[in-house]
């Protein structure tokens, strides 16, 4: 039969990857130069986070006061005595303090989205999934947190909860973590009760409800998926902004406490030093100014790879 | 393209169910129900159903006091323009009209026995997708983009019969073959976007079948695909139906479509069943000038080459405040002023079974 045979070489011609949607997504964020950059330059910076205390040539506390008596009492510029990139005026070396600077800022990044997901997404679900009273209620709660200054909100959060276990928990940084998280969960809540709002109406999920799929599987199975792409892109956007809030915070002097340094407070020390040794300054900055890049860049590939509107033009 | 695997060649196992699940037992239990009078009982019994919209504007009778019955392994059509209720009605029957705006204001839907409008909603799931399959109308969109085939026809299953992955698979694999789409358990990993339309809507008949249901909705199931896939659809939907011994409702405005796969026929208009017969009674002698509209408005073969095809005048009413007198009198030639002052009742015409809604046409009435 002619059909039989037109069936065998279709067949034979095509070869059979499945290509799911998330692959074929991964395949364009690979074929876009700046993302894999980005990509590249994140992994990075998380490999040198774990590795931090491996690779760093000194202790982060480990001061070298000789260096700084032999250069009359300043820091160390960087190239001498050992000090890839110097010391600061305790002779402590600063390239060692950016590697555990860069252990807080990643555990920022991570920890901040894992609260912000954990919080946003129900929520968002929720509130678009029930619609109504709930939807109402939720979302006012929300406009609420956004209405109120973060910066302010943390700061409180941070004095009033100072003394408490919760307070002391990972050296201060807990808290802080949480603080952020917690005034940055309101974007992503918003996001994903849009997306909810729009799949909710879309045929599949009436033929999976017509196929009597519990309310909790089509939101886990069919709603969350089919949103996620703006979601992802959503908290890789987010990192930037939250390790941003962890150098503002920590420049003015709240959250992780000395010896420990994050980027942001490393910064903070360094400026009083900015006209004879501007190295104590540019270094860290640079550091949180390529992080903050490098997850921009991500973001901004992931969204053109997972946006649908997007698919086939590149 | 089908002939390898056997979809419509030679007989396929019919699918094999876990002893004991009451899809096995359901021949018993249907011959087994009767009504009072000793007559056997249909399998679907709308009573008086009446799904209203609550809108902004005002109460949107969709679906207004509609009755009728569907039997056992029967095909019944629901016939009318957009908007006289069709779909809203099997929605009502499933229970999925969307809540708000709408709502089952009044009726009773009995399903094989069970009061469908009483059930509890986890009572309800379990009813949807395994004894009430259902069939939407465009296949590109009832697919979720981000699943696999063999995940979304395996969902049903997992879900009624409680089978092991495995054994879930193995029926996907059958019913995909029984569906005609070669090369099966290749294509399990496959997405939607894969498939062409008139694939994809074999995809979802094999969803709708995958628990042997009862009763198959069938929404327009091929308005989305073009006219050769179209037949092909209807065709696999009448074989599997025969084969599985499934009631069919089949909606449509296509009226060609309803006279090659139906035994009975209901036309809709404006919310209201306005005729229903079987399909050779209605072809050969409609006693409502709106069935009339609708067979005249078909293109025919001896049609004039360049002629405007024939529609029926006027709109169909808003469906908000009604009129309390022949919902279609104001497009029809053939009113008079008895039309314009009261609803005539579906009632019996020359043939038993046959029930039209009209006063011309009515033993009194002046046409013949």
């Amino acid at each position: 039969m002619a059909t039989n045979t037109a069936a065998a070489t279709s067949a034979s011609v095509r070869p059979r990857a499945a290509m799911g949607p998330w692959r074929e997504a991964l395949g364009r964020l690979l074929r876009n130069r700046l993302a894999v950059i980005g990509l590249i330059l994140v992994i990075l910076a998380f490999v040198t986070a774990i590795l931090g205390p491996i690779l760093a040539p000194f202790p982060y506390e480990a001061q070298d006061l000789k260096g700084v008596l032999a250069n009359g009492g300043r820091p160390v510029p960087p190239g001498v005595g050992g000090h890839l990139l110097g010391t600061d005026v305790l002779g402590r070396d600063l390239f060692s303090r950016l590697l555990d600077g860069a252990q807080i800022s990643m555990t920022v990044a991570i920890v901040v989205q894992v609260v912000v997901l954990l919080i946003g997404v129900p929520i968002g679900a929720l509130a678009g999934w029930f619609g109504g009273r709930w939807d109402t209620y939720l979302m006012r709660l929300t406009d609420v947190i956004y209405a109120f200054p973060d910066l302010l909100f943390i700061i409180l959060l941070s004095v009033a909860f100072r003394q408490t276990f919760f307070g002391q928990a990972l050296n201060g940084l807990f808290l802080v973590f949480f603080a952020i998280g917690l005034t940055s969960w309101v974007t992503v809540a918003r996001l994903v009760r849009g997306q909810i709002l729009s799949l909710r109406e879309t045929e599949f999920v009436e033929a999976a409800r017509a196929i009597g799929v519990p309310d909790r599987r089509i939101i886990l199975r069919h709603l969350i998926p089919n949103g996620l792409g703006p979601i992802i892109v959503a908290v890789t956007l987010g990192i930037p902004g939250a390790i941003l809030s962890e150098a503002t915070l920590a420049y003015i002097g709240v959250g992780v406490q000395p010896p420990r340094a994050s980027w942001g407070s490393l910064v903070a020390e360094g400026q009083k030093y900015i006209r004879g040794d501007s190295h104590l300054v540019i270094f860290p900055a640079v550091a949180i100014a390529l992080a903050l890049i490098s997850f921009t860049f991500l973001g901004d590939g992931l969204r053109d790879a997972l946006d649908p509107k997007l698919k086939g033009k590149q | 393209m089908v002939a390898e695997t056997g979809a419509t060649g030679e007989a396929p196992s019919v699918i094999d169910l876990p002893p004991g699940s009451p899809t096995a037992t359901r021949a018993l239990a249907g011959t087994e129900r009767t009504r009072p009078d000793g007559s056997p009982a249909p399998l679907l019994e709308v009573r008086n159903l009446s799904t209203h919209f609550f809108t902004r504007d005002g109460v949107v009778q969709a679906v207004d006091d509609v009755s009728f019955e569907l039997g056992y392994g029967e095909t019944l059509g629901l016939v009318g323009e957009s908007g006289c209720g069709k779909s809203v009605t099997a929605l009502s029957i499933t229970r999925l009209v969307p809540d708000p705006p709408g709502k089952i204001v009044g009726g009773q839907i009995t399903f094989d026995g069970i009061d469908v409008l009483g059930l509890s909603n986890g009572g309800m799931r379990q009813l949807r997708g395994k004894e009430i399959g259902f069939i939407f109308q465009d296949p590109l969109t009832s697919l979720n983009p981000t699943l696999t085939i063999g995940y979304q026809i395996a969902e049903s299953i997992r879900e009624h019969l409680k089978l092991s992955k495995k054994a879930a698979d193995d029926r996907v694999v059958e019913l995909l073959g029984k569906v005609g789409i070669p090369r099966a358990r290749e294509r399990l990993n496959d997405y939607p976007h894969q498939f062409s339309g008139g694939m994809r809507q074999r995809v979802m008949i094999a969803i709708a079948l995958s628990c042997d249901p009862k009763l198959l909705l069938a929404d327009e199931p091929t308005t989305a695909l073009d006219v050769t896939i179209q037949a092909q659809i209807l065709e696999l939907i009448k074989t599997l139906s025969q084969e599985f011994n499934t009631a069919v409702l089949l909606i449509t405005h296509d009226l060609g479509i309803a006279a090659g796969m139906c035994d009975r026929i209901n036309v809709m208009y404006a919310g209201r069943i306005v005729e229903t017969g079987t399909v050779d009674e209605l072809f050969e002698r409609p006693r409502m000038p709106y069935t009339w509209g609708l067979l005249d408005s078909l293109p025919r073969l001896d049609d004039r080459r360049g002629a405007r095809l024939r529609s029926i005048e006027g709109m169909p009413p808003l469906l908000i405040n009604v009129p309390d007198y022949c919902r279609f009198a104001p497009r029809c030639v053939y009113a008079h002023d008895v039309c314009l002052e009261r609803e005539p009742a579906l009632s019996e015409r020359a043939v038993a079974g046959h029930q039209a809604r009209c006063w011309a046409t009515e033993p009194k009435g002046w046409i013949e």
